[in-house]
């Protein structure tokens, strides 16, 4: 969505993955990833290139808000990171959050209220405060 | 012929007051609903904070003779160190409002009944203990929780879908 529509006013991705190449070496299944890609990531298979959304970063366009949790093991930090250098660095709008103590999931109260808000004011700033309907 | 029409007809009467007790009872039952109906109340919008402090029901355990029936309840908040989850009871008919049955810090489970009723066994990991342990709760004489004891000795029987059933406590 990242790459190719720009039909979005604004996007939110929590435990985004945006390299294939990376999540194969960091990530917690490397030998399924290599399975499903074809072979592993030196020989090249289509999917490593075709289907691995940081080589399509030049069509980024909309705003997105990113989070993570450090501990996630499954689509690690560095994906976050790698996709907030690639925002900052073509200067479209973004908005990070690291979460020391979640992992895939946001599970802790305090957090899970903390990350609604910045849905809510991140939704709010792209498309406009609307009402909730009460009836 | 005649008897013909006559059973034809003692059916057709025979529905009709079927149809008749139908609609009575459905009218009466509409009754208590029409009169416990509270005036129009004010919707709002779902806070995070309705969501996230909904008390957790869990799966029902009706004792074998249908009396009672034992689920546990969460209670969240926002501190982890806060949240409560604790076994209650309450009638099978409903005519009583339940009842905390323990008030430990840590949650209970896998709650089975003695098939006679009397007493409740849980796995539960209170203070002192280093890993979950069995406890039995005798529901009959104390349903305040207080005078459970820990199990040393059960035996039962385990059936074909792994289903423990507790005979004997020692």
């Amino acid at each position: 969505m990242q790459a190719t529509t720009t039909r979005y006013k604004a996007l939110i991705s929590h435990a985004g993955l945006i390299n294939l190449e990376s999540q194969w070496g960091t990530s917690d299944t490397i030998y399924s990833r290599e399975v499903s890609n074809g072979g592993p990531v030196w020989e090249q298979a289509a999917i490593w290139r075709v289907q691995n959304p940081i080589r399509f970063a030049k069509n980024f366009r909309t705003p997105i808000l990113l989070s993570v949790g450090e501990n996630d093991f499954r689509v690690p930090l560095n994906q976050t990171l790698e996709n907030w250098s690639v925002l900052q660095r073509l200067r479209i709008p973004s908005r990070l959050i690291v979460w020391p103590e979640e992992n895939h999931w946001i599970l802790k109260g305090e957090d899970s209220r903390y990350w609604y808000q910045e849905v809510y004011a991140w939704l709010k700033k792209y498309l406009g405060d609307a009402t909730p309907a009460t009836d | 012929m005649f008897s013909n029409f006559r059973t034809r007809h003692r059916c057709r009467s025979l529905s009709f007051i079927i149809l008749a007790i139908a609609m009575l009872a459905s009218a009466l039952l509409s009754l208590p609903l029409r009169i416990s109906a509270q005036p129009a109340v004010r919707k709002i919008p779902l806070t995070h904070e309705a969501m996230w402090l909904m008390k957790r029901v869990g799966a029902p355990s009706p004792s074998p003779d249908g009396k009672w029936v034992v689920f546990s309840l969460v209670e969240p908040a926002y501190d982890e160190k806060d949240q409560v989850s604790d076994l209650w009871i309450v009638p099978a008919d409903g005519s009583a409002k339940p009842r905390r049955l323990t008030f430990s810090k840590s949650g209970e489970s896998g709650v089975a009944w003695s098939p006679d009723s009397q007493r409740l066994a849980f796995s539960a990991k209170r203070e002192g203990d280093e890993v979950n342990q069995i406890y039995v709760l005798d529901v009959a004489r104390n349903t305040s929780g207080r005078s459970r004891r820990k199990l040393r000795r059960a035996s039962g029987k385990l059936d074909a879908s792994n289903h423990y059933t507790l005979q004997s406590v020692d």
